[in-house]
């Protein structure tokens, strides 16, 4: 598919890296955020809490 | 993050200034109900065309006054008062400066009033959600900016380092919205309340919806998550349910939002490729927002007792009910195939109401009914009012919505409707309109209803006011006094593993572009191995002692800005520029090389400036999809030679009437004359105003040539001649025009802009070359 996509333009090349650089940075965050426990972000979260 | 050497703690207190919070709070009250009630009357124009009173408030100029109103005047105002009041409390300090405050306010709302008064007037760019003139698009990104220094200062003076969820929702608002706005609005100014659009035809939509879309998402959607991150858990007394999922949520946002624009351009003569990328990222947006969604309905765990008896709460759970459920429409509606029905109908509208009225505007009643009181340091004045509204809001958006939905697939289906002979059921555009009159009734019944609700609660927020006295909310924090301080370097943050590994990736799917076949599998596959053997490496490594470098971005605010602007702009700056620099990339173009397009004449310019002066794009299109029924309705599919000199665009987005891409020569001029003066003495039960008043307005003459050159600047293809002799040519066109009228027993000046919108629409979908120049020369002597 991307052959005929390239047929117009190689300029077109850039979706598809930024598409899979989007990608992968995104699963690489996903995993970051769930390797921390959920109670190191206790503080942070009850920030709202505790204002006035 | 900084490493705190040794440190101290004092108690600090703080005095935040409310002020702004109270007086964005009321405008945003004041300016809600003024944009309901010209939506109201907007609905009432579509139902019973004689409430189109006067040209100044026909419908075609009052719909962009109502969308502007609630987007820009309403959700606006509402958003800067969440803002003010919430991020000072999240960040422990008092805001950086009153004096800049005020400024944004005023500011605003002299925009705001720019606004009323032009768009009435027929000051418009022709695009939607971006209406207003250069001067005021200039003043609107001057008081942004002020709003932004003033936030980023606040930021900086900080007493607490972790920035909540909420912030980094409102950062990615300020530096997004800026963005969006100055590309959208590049334009070549021709007089102070006249401009064209650098961009054209297919370029002009794509980057006309990469900001229409996004001012959905950064102007409608993550402010108000900042806002609901910091309010629901105030008002359920319990923090969020999942932190890590409001991470996931933001980021997942500002990853995949930005490509999501072409959805609005789908079965259109776009590209595919921006099409099928537009309609992935918008499917895959179903993730996110649900996940936020069920965030923020899971905080209230442990409440839901409450939500019986606080009006607060169920502002909150119904709001953010009606986020799951747009979000849930908008992707399907992305989908190709059932834009195919939906798109160009009501069912869009209904969409974008449950937005606007569900999640907006409860989030917004929710915030009020919270917030008001303390501002007042008093009570709510009428717990029991506060309920009416909610109910009646509710049942109004119910009616407002269910019957947008069945007007719009039933008119969808009707206008698709072939017989076994492969003709059209419903050949009559004004046949499916009929069909769908009392939906329109039904929805001005619920837009009253939302409207009474607005009022009421404008009514219970004064009272609440006059019986408390304006306090400013003061604490006493516990803060660190840092005595030695080591601040994390910057290089350490832009040069940790992830923006190394991300370089590396974007360099080695470069190489793709060298080669083909297996060798860009290749590079495919080593990239995705670098990323996540990046990935794995960093959580063996991981040291839980040490700050990870999420947790150092978020403690370095102007870092955490650069990086977010950057993963915004990455989506948008891939999308845009190759259809900009590539433009004839489209199946269209094909079937017309070798054609070649002349541009609009002088006269035809003129009467496509008063096309968009009348706010005509608002009810028509100009886009011929490629699906049989629309070919055999309106004629060739649309190409994108058709649109290649539109500064701006005229594709539109709702067919309140039938498309006009392929009207130029279907009909006599006198057709047009009678049309324009009374539309049902030709076409029975037409819905549209009577634009007689055009008949007695004269082209300002003038301004013809600059218009001409203007065009020339943004690439038309005009020879200097040309701009010469437009007004010369204008005025001979125009008595071919005439003459042809009289000669009918239509009498009407040729100065007229009549005449000239009569030139436009007999050119729609022709490609007519310009008359040679002695023909001219000889006729404007005369």
């Amino acid at each position: 598919m991307y052959r005929q996509l390239l047929e117009h333009s190689s300029l077109l090349i850039f979706p598809l890296i930024a598409l899979v650089l989007f990608l992968t940075t995104f699963v690489a965050q996903v995993i970051r955020t769930y390797s921390r426990r959920a109670e190191s972000y206790d503080r942070t979260a009850s920030l709202p809490l505790g204002d006035d | 993050m900084s490493q705190v050497i040794a440190a101290k703690q004092e108690v600090k207190k703080i005095t935040y200034d409310d002020s702004l919070a109270r007086w964005f709070v009321f405008a945003s009250v004041g300016w809600g109900i003024v944009a309901m009630l010209i939506g109201v009357i907007a609905a009432l124009q579509l139902a019973f065309f004689k409430a189109n009173v006067y040209p100044m408030f026909n419908f075609g100029r009052l719909r962009p006054l109502h969308t502007n109103a609630a987007i820009f005047a309403f959700v606006g105002n509402m958003m800067f008062a969440g803002v003010y009041y919430s991020t000072q409390r999240l960040v422990k300090a008092r805001i950086a400066s009153s004096k800049l405050g005020r400024i944004h306010f005023w500011g605003w709302q002299a925009i705001i009033v720019a606004a009323a008064v032009s768009l009435p007037l027929g000051f418009t760019q022709g695009k939607e959600y971006a209406e207003l003139e250069w001067p005021i698009d200039i003043a609107i990104a001057a008081v942004w900016v002020v709003f932004a220094v003033n936030f980023f200062w606040t930021l900086y003076k900080r007493h607490e380092k972790q920035l909540y969820v909420a912030v980094w929702f409102y950062i990615a608002t300020i530096v997004t919205v800026a963005v969006l706005h100055i590309v959208n609005s590049l334009a070549i100014p021709v007089t102070w309340f006249k401009s064209y659009s650098v961009y054209g035809g297919a370029q002009d939509a794509l980057v006309q919806w990469w900001y229409g879309h996004n001012a959905v998402a950064f102007f409608l959607t993550t402010p108000i998550l900042g806002i609901m991150y910091y309010f629901v858990p105030k008002a359920a007394e319990r923090p969020v349910y999942s932190y890590r999922l409001s991470i996931i949520h933001f980021w997942a946002l500002v990853f995949m939002y930005i490509w999501a624009g072409p959805h609005h351009l789908l079965n259109t003569a776009l590209p595919d490729w921006a099409q099928t990328l537009g309609m992935i990222f918008s499917v895959a947006l179903i993730a996110p927002s649900w996940g936020g969604m069920l965030n923020g309905l899971f905080t209230i765990r442990g409440a839901w007792d409450k939500v019986r008896t606080d009006p607060v709460l169920k502002f909150f759970v119904a709001g953010l009910t009606f986020y799951g459920m747009a979000t849930f429409e908008g992707p399907l509606l992305s989908i190709k195939s059932v834009s195919a029905l939906a798109h160009y109908t009501d069912w869009i509208v209904g969409h974008v109401h449950a937005g606007a009225l569900g999640w907006n505007g409860f989030l917004a009643a929710g915030m009020f009914y919270w917030m008001v009181p303390r501002l007042f340091g008093t009570t709510l004045y009428s717990k029991r009012a506060a309920e009416w509204h909610f109910w009646i809001g509710t049942i109004g958006i119910l009616l407002y919505v269910v019957s947008m939905w069945v007007s719009g697939i039933t008119q969808g289906l009707m206008l698709r409707a072939i017989d076994a002979k492969g003709a059209l059921m419903h050949p009559s555009f004004m046949a499916t309109l009929d069909a769908i009159k009392p939906m329109y009734w039904m929805r001005l019944i619920g837009g009253l209803m939302y409207f009474t609700g607005m009022c009421m609660m404008a009514w219970n927020l004064v009272k609440t006011a006059r019986q408390g006295k304006a306090v400013d909310g003061t604490t006493e924090v516990v803060v660190d006094v840092v005595e030695v301080e080591e601040k994390v370097p910057a290089r350490k943050i832009v040069f940790g593993w992830p923006v190394i590994t991300s370089a590396v990736c974007i360099l080695v799917l470069g190489g793709i572009a060298l080669t083909d076949g297996i060798g860009a599998g290749a590079f495919i596959i080593l990239a995705a191995c670098i990323a996540f053997g990046a990935v794995f490496i960093g959580w063996t490594l991981k040291d839980d002692s040490k700050p990870g470098w999420h947790s150092m971005v978020e403690g370095r605010t102007m870092i955490f800005t650069v990086l977010t602007v950057i993963a915004v702009l990455i989506g948008g700056v891939a999308e845009i520029i190759p259809a900009i620099v590539i433009p004839n990339s489209g199946a269209g173009t094909k079937a017309l090389a070798g054609k070649e397009t002349h541009p609009y004449r002088a006269l035809e310019l003129e009467g496509r400036d008063v096309y968009l002066k009348e706010g005509c794009y608002n009810c028509h299109s100009q886009m011929i999809r490629p699906f049989r029924h629309e070919t055999l309705r309106y004629g060739d599919l649309s190409t994108l030679n058709d649109s290649k000199f539109d500064h701006p665009f005229q594709w539109g987005s709702k067919r309140t009437g039938p498309d006009l891409s392929r009207l130029g020569g279907k009909y006599p001029n006198l057709w047009h004359y009678q049309h324009m003066l009374d539309p049902r003495s030709v076409s029975t039960g037409s819905n549209m105003p009577n634009y007689d008043h055009l008949a007695k307005a004269s082209i300002d003459w003038s301004n013809t040539e600059s218009k001409l050159r203007a065009m020339r600047a943004v690439g038309v293809p005009y020879t200097p001649q040309q701009v010469q002799s437009a007004v010369a040519d204008a005025k001979s066109q125009a008595a071919e025009v005439t003459a042809d009228l009289a000669q009918n027993g239509a009498k009407v000046s040729p100065d007229s802009e009549l005449v000239a919108l009569i030139a436009y629409l007999q050119r729609l979908g022709k490609n007519a070359p310009p008359p040679a120049p002695a023909k001219t020369q000889t006729v404007s002597m005369h």
